[in-house]
Parts: C-alpha cells; structure tokens; sequence
C-alpha cells in the first residue's frame, strides 16, 4: 500500500511559487513527492507498463512547461496532476469508452456468510485484482483510485473528475458494490475451477 | 432512508481509511451497517492490491527521472524573469511601509485620524482621489476590481490603468493594489520610481499573472526621482498590527491582492452613507481589518452595491433603510470531507449534504 503524507498546503504552495521561478530543486522535490501516486494513478488505468511510463513522464513534462510558461497552479498540484493525468489517459485511448457496464442499480444485501468473500478480498494478488477493477466504468475506476488508491477527499476528487460532492459519493457506492459483484463472480469461477 | 444513510457511512469510512483507520474502526462508528460496509470496503481497498510494486514504481521513476532531467537543462524557450512573491511578512511590511511611506510624502491631514493604524494609506487614497477627481477616483478603482476579476478568474485580457507606484521589489512592482510583473522588454520601465504615477498597459496571463508591456507617466512628465526614499525597516509608532492569517497568506501569494475573508464573516451590500469606518465601527473591529479582508486601499472610494465582507452585519441600520443587506455567507462551502463525526454511536454520515442531488454518474 502506497501511503502518501498529505501535502503541507502552505510548504506546498512555497515550492510551486519557486518551482514557477525557475528553481530547479523545487522542481525536482515536486516530481519526487508526486511521481509515484502520478504513476499508480495510470498504472491502474493502463495495461503497459511503457505506456503508464510515457504518460507519466508526459504529465511531469507538461507540469515543467507549465512553470515555464506561467500557467503551472499556484495551489492545489495532487488535483492539477491528476487532472492533467486523466487528460493524458484519454487522449491515449482516444476517447473512447470502453467496456460501459450498466449501473448497479438493485444493491444486493449482503449475504451473512460474507467472512469467504472478505478472505477472498483479502489474498487477491495483483493481476486479478487489476482485472476486477478493468471491469468497472471507468469512472467507477477513478473514483476507487482517487478515493481509496490515492486517499484524496471527496472534494478534491470531485474536482478532479468534474463532478459535485454528491455524484461522487453516489458513483463510489456503486463502484464499490460493482468491484464486489466482480470479485463475487471471480471467486464463483476460481472455485469451480 | 437507508440507503442514503449507508451512502454517507461508506463515504465517512472512506474519508477515515485515508486518515490510517482501520475497516474495523469505522464499523465500530456504524454498527447497524456493519454487514454491509465490511465486504464494500474491503473491495474499494482491492484498489490498493491492484498497485503497481514498489520495484516497478522505482524503476520507472529513474527513468521517468532522466527525462525530466534533460528537460530541466534544456534551455528556457522564453525566459521569464523570477517573480517575487510576497510572503506573509513582506506583506505586513508592505501595509506597514505603504502607510508610512505615503502618510509622510502627503500633506495636510483635515479629516485624517491620528493613531489610526492607515492615517497614512488614507492619506495616500486621498491623494490619489483629489489627483484623480471624484468620479475618475471610482472609475479608477472599477478598473481594478475589473482586472482584479480577470485575474482570479484566470482570464487573458489586454488592460490599462492608472495609478501609484507602491513598491518596486525587483520585477515585482505594486501599483495600486496590483501586483504587476515588468519584464525587460517593458516600455519605460526604466525611468519608473516608487511614488510615481503611472498608466500601466499590459495584459493578465491564465496564471493570474499581471504583465506589463508599457507604463508611462500620467502627467506625460518624467519625475524626478525621489530623495530620500524611506527605508522600510524604519516603523511608525502606527504600525497596523494586522496579522494576515495563514489563509490569507496563501491567498495573498497571487500576484494580485485576492480577498482573503475570514472565516464567520458575512457579505454585506454597501448602502448610501455607509463609510467603511462607520461599518467596522458597528462590527466592532479595526478598519485595517475591514480594508484588509477586502483588498480595499482607499477607505473613501467604496460605492453604494459594492459587496465587502464584515464580521457581522451592522448591528442597527444605518441609514434607516432595512438595514442589513446580507448577500451570502462566503464562509459556507462544504468542504465536502466529513469524516469528524467520531462520536461512537450508531449516527451515521452527519455532513449535511441534504439535497437531493445524488443521482451521481453523468458519465
């Protein structure tokens, strides 16, 4: 698990300012503080790991521009990078919307013998887990990765994806019911075989 | 209803999760949901075993590294001299030196108030609105309240206006309450000194940056320089003793004086025979702090409909009209992260969100 030390708003906002001005170690300090929650963010989205790499590297290049050319945030920068970063994974996949599940509409109860299904959760490994959420919308997708991946509020993930408050509470509740109908049926398949 | 209520216990738990809490913590907060959320959040935690692994992650960055390391050494395409940033301390400096440094270059002090705190930035307005005359004082100060919007809003615009040279911090100059960035390639900048009167033309840039690209002397004259300058480290007995808070501090980073309204405050609509001093008065704080919450420099100039924030609205109406005309709370916004309600009980998600509005997903 990645955990990320929430940024020091103020020591923050000083190192944009300096990045802005030119100061190279301030840039550097930015990409080091946020290249692995930049790149987990793609990682999940995309299957290549060249491809999150370039994508990733796009973001941070973009970012360097930006200070150059006077338009980098003053605030905020996890929001700006991940917007930049959805940006640059649409513009990968054209825009295209892929596989588009039907929203969970019906929440199924939860079944009381739920302990096989949590211990199922609990020992997936990396690649299934990876294929569970490839199943999602992908703002299903987002919001988990913002919401539990990267830890961000629901306000700033809100902003990040476009959306108010409440979509989002509403859109991570499905999200979270549809990974677990996914994982539901995986298990059924790995048990029978 | 149950299922609303279960929607803002997941988002609650979710917001605990990001603080270090474990699942079992926050079913404890919500024991009748128990059932429901454990296997809802051990799925959305699922996300966390879909992460790339620390060795991949390092390896990438190396390279990734390189790249934005080539790209650092790579000449700037357009150099931009640094700017310099106002920080908390130069600011306080600045409302310091402002009121000294103009309160001793003016004459005259008819209706200024000794030991006021801005004895000296009022006496520096009042210049500039009898320079200006009465309707160009507010026109004036439309014009930057104009420019003042583009640049919050991010707006690229060419624009033009008039007023003092405040201070001169390197590239930095404050002219009125703008900050404006002068480049190498701007026209007359050389002759420019604090004090001065000047018309700036230059343009805001999307990063809410002032730029000029011309300044000249409001009287067509060039002045002669000013001798001796006041150092700023001398301080009036009258120093404002305004603390800008850290809020303030971060917003006054900006490369314009953004209002930064404290906490609790109110907008209250200015009414005919208001005066800023009289409204503080009955709200029961400084005038400086008015000023400052509002980025206003010149106390007389405010007009009639303009929307300043106060700590209260005033206690009596003032002009015996209805009195207060409060327009909104600007401290209102939900930050959108609850996550406080720790209180044990089976209560759920307590954040207020009570409109309708969860029809979610506009995909």
């Amino acid at each position: 698990m990645i955990l990320i030390v929430l940024p020091d708003i103020a020591e923050e906002d000083v190192l944009l300012a300096r990045a802005r001005q030119g100061d190279a170690d301030a840039s550097r300090q930015i990409f080091d503080s946020y290249f692995s929650p930049v790149y987990q963010f793609i990682r999940l989205r995309v299957e290549d790991v060249q491809t999150a790499e370039d994508l990733a590297s796009e973001v941070f290049l973009k970012l360097l521009n930006a200070f150059r050319g006077g338009t980098a945030p003053r605030h905020s920068l996890r929001g700006w990078l991940f917007r930049v970063a959805r940006n640059e994974i649409y513009d990968h996949f054209g825009r295209q919307k892929r596989l588009n599940m039907t929203v969970l509409d019906d929440w199924i109860a939860a079944p009381d013998e739920d302990e096989p299904e949590v211990q199922f959760m609990n020992t997936l490994d990396v690649a299934r887990a990876r294929r569970a959420i490839k199943l999602l919308t992908d703002d299903q997708q987002e919001v988990l990765l913002l919401r539990f991946g990267q830890m961000l509020n629901l306000q700033e993930t809100a902003d990040i994806m476009g959306k108010n408050v409440n979509t989002i509470k509403a859109l991570q509740f499905r999200a979270v019911n549809m990974l677990r109908k996914v994982l539901g049926d995986m298990r059924t398949e790995v048990s029978n075989g | 209803m149950v299922e609303r209520d279960l929607i803002d216990a997941l988002n609650d738990c979710i917001d605990r999760l990001a603080t270090g809490q474990s699942v079992e913590d926050c079913l404890r907060v919500y024991p009748r949901f128990q059932a429901q959320l454990r296997p809802m959040l051990q799925a959305g935690l699922v996300t966390r075993r879909a992460e790339a692994s620390a060795v991949e992650v390092s390896g990438v960055q190396g390279r990734v590294r390189a790249r934005f390391e080539e790209q650092l050494a790579r000449p700037q395409v357009r150099p931009r001299p640094p700017l310099v940033f106002p920080v908390l301390r130069q600011l306080a400096a600045f409302a310091a030196a402002f009121a000294l440094l103009f309160g001793v270059l003016s004459v005259g002090a008819e209706s200024a108030l000794p030991g006021d705190p801005l004895y000296g930035l009022k006496r520096f307005t009042e210049d500039v609105r009898i320079g200006l005359g009465g309707d160009a004082a507010a026109f004036s100060a439309r014009r930057i309240e104009e420019i003042q919007l583009l640049l919050a809003a991010g707006r690229a615009a060419e624009v033009e206006f008039r007023g003092i040279v405040g201070q001169i911090t390197g590239n930095a100059w404050l002219v009125n309450t703008l900050i404006v960035r002068v480049e190498a390639g701007t026209e007359g900048a050389a002759a420019v000194q604090m004090g001065d009167d000047i018309i700036v033309t230059g343009e805001t840039t999307t990063a809410g940056e002032l730029v000029a690209i011309r300044v000249r002397f409001a009287d067509g004259i060039q002045r002669q320089p000013l001798t001796p300058t006041p150092t700023l480290t001398s301080t009036p007995s009258a120093t404002p003793t305004v603390a800008p808070s850290p809020t303030a501090m971060a917003t006054l980073t900006a490369a314009v004086c953004v209002p930064a309204v404290p906490p609790g405050w109110v907008i209250y609509s200015v009414q005919p025979g208001d005066t800023l001093s009289s409204l503080a008065a009955s709200a029961g704080v400084a005038l400086s702090e008015v000023l400052l919450a509002n980025c206003i420099v010149d106390a007389g100039a405010i007009i009639v409909g303009q929307r300043i924030a106060l700590p209260a609205l005033p206690a009596a109406p003032l002009q015996g009209n209805s009195g207060g005309n409060p327009v909104g709370d600007p401290g209102g916004g939900n930050s959108g992260s609850s996550g406080g309600s720790g209180s044990g009980s089976g209560d759920d998600g307590d954040d207020g969100d009570d409109d309708d509005d969860d029809d979610g997903d506009d995909d």
